[in-house]
């Protein structure tokens, strides 16, 4: 095994180690490694786009929402839902937390408490966002150099 | 070939075409107990001939020990794609220990050999569920109903896994579309919060139509697992109540995904 395959595993075990320990990601992402194959190999570069794609789109659309001056409270909790739901499916763990306390917030009718968590969404997204593709380009890298890409732990 | 499971070496002999593995095509002897396999492939639309996998159990027996009953090794089946028929006359024909789906899967192969041969560590009771999971739904046609993309992929390459053949629908109108009878949908998973129709509201309307449909003279009666996205008590009640089978929260753990499937589909 070349220098380069084993500098670059030990990369992304590092890289992927300290994402679960500080909670970006729980065992779910794993579990979505498990369904990828030689017969579906892209499967979860796929889904991180779909991720990717959704989470713009719902984060426009919460925005949207939240800036009349009556707010429908009913259209955010289905957004937020929306969000919340695709979040658990990829294992994105901190995204998932703060839709809990949107939908809070959302229930109780709390202008304030929404737009607060609008703006963590947005700054969680965008964290995780980053750093699943770096996690994927690392993948990307691993493959191309011919190795296999270490079991997250 | 050798392949190493759990630190024990099992021997198995391929025989059959294979792309990666080709060993030879002919009769397996049992021996150091029985660890040996035999995986044959069959292509379920030759004829059911001579050479056919479906026949190797009996050629085993009749061929190479004069008809005598012998200690078979464990066989497993190899298919591209089998109804629940098929998986049943397989059963019949002697493939009675497990069915693999085409394309291989390590992870796959790896447990239904742990659940073949008996290996494997006791301490993970999920591991068990694997191989039993792989029962329950190969070969099975399941309908999966979520209006948000990602859960949707996600739950059907779950459910892919085992070797379930997954359709989706984006919406409860959708999934009573693709359930009125006649349809041939072994189950059907249920997002429940969806715009415009819920998950309640769209499994009470096909039981309507599952119940116009008996006047034809059949029972029909797809079962349906809720997919909550939150647990409660409530959500339970309202399963119940609105005709539906079960429930499994997502994202689907394997255990759990067990205990609701084999409430509502049995082992081929």
């Amino acid at each position: 095994m070349s220098m380069e395959v084993a500098k670059l595993q030990q990369k992304f075990l590092d890289y992927s180690n300290s994402l679960f320990q500080d909670g970006f990601l729980d065992d779910q992402f794993i579990q979505l490694h498990m369904l990828q194959d030689d017969s579906n190999p892209d499967f979860v570069a796929e889904v991180v786009t779909l991720f990717g794609e959704d989470s713009e789109r719902l984060i426009a659309e919460l925005s949207a929402a939240l800036q009349h001056d009556t707010i429908d409270y009913r259209k955010v909790d289905a957004y937020v839902h929306q969000f919340k739901g695709s979040s658990s499916s990829i294992g994105a763990q901190r995204v998932k937390a703060v839709c809990s306390d949107f939908r809070v917030y959302a229930d109780a009718k709390n202008r304030e408490g929404c737009l607060q968590c609008l703006q963590l969404i947005k700054q969680e997204f965008s964290l995780i966002k980053h750093k699943l593709d770096s996690l994927l380009k690392l993948e990307e890298q691993i493959i191309a150099a011919g190795g296999t890409v270490p079991f997250m732990d | 070939m050798n392949l190493m499971i759990d630190e024990k070496h099992v021997e198995i002999l391929i025989a059959g075409m294979w792309r990666k593995w080709i060993e030879h095509g002919g009769a397996v002897d049992g021996k150091d107990g029985g660890r040996i396999l035999g995986a044959w492939e069959v292509d379920m639309r030759d004829a059911w001939g001579y050479s056919s996998g479906l026949n190797f159990p009996s050629f085993l027996r009749t061929e190479r020990h004069g008809g005598k009953s012998i200690i078979c090794p464990k066989l497993i089946l190899i298919a591209t794609s089998m109804t629940s028929a098929e998986c049943e006359i397989a059963k019949l024909m002697g493939y009675a220990d497990t069915i693999i789906m085409k394309p291989l899967r390590a992870s796959m192969i790896a447990a239904c050999l742990q659940q073949v041969i008996g290996m494997g560590d006791e301490s993970q009771p999920g591991r068990e569920g694997t191989g039993n999971l792989q029962n329950l739904l190969c070969g099975k046609k399941i309908l999966v109903v979520d209006d948000n993309r990602v859960n949707r992929i996600v739950a059907a390459g779950a459910l892919k896994k085992y070797g379930a053949h997954v359709e989706c629908a984006d919406s409860g109108k959708a999934a009573i579309a693709k359930l009125e009878p006649p349809h041939t949908f072994d189950a059907c998973f249920m997002d429940i919060q969806m715009p415009e129709m819920d998950g309640f509201e769209a499994t009470h309307n096909i039981r309507k139509l599952e119940e116009i449909a008996k006047e034809s003279g059949k029972i029909w009666h797809v079962p349906i697992l809720a997919m909550p996205a939150d647990v409660i008590q409530a959500t339970y009640d309202e399963c119940v109540r609105c005709k539906m089978d079960g429930y499994v929260s997502k994202p689907f753990e394997e255990e759990q995904l067990y205990k609701a499937v084999s409430q509502v589909l049995s082992r081929t």
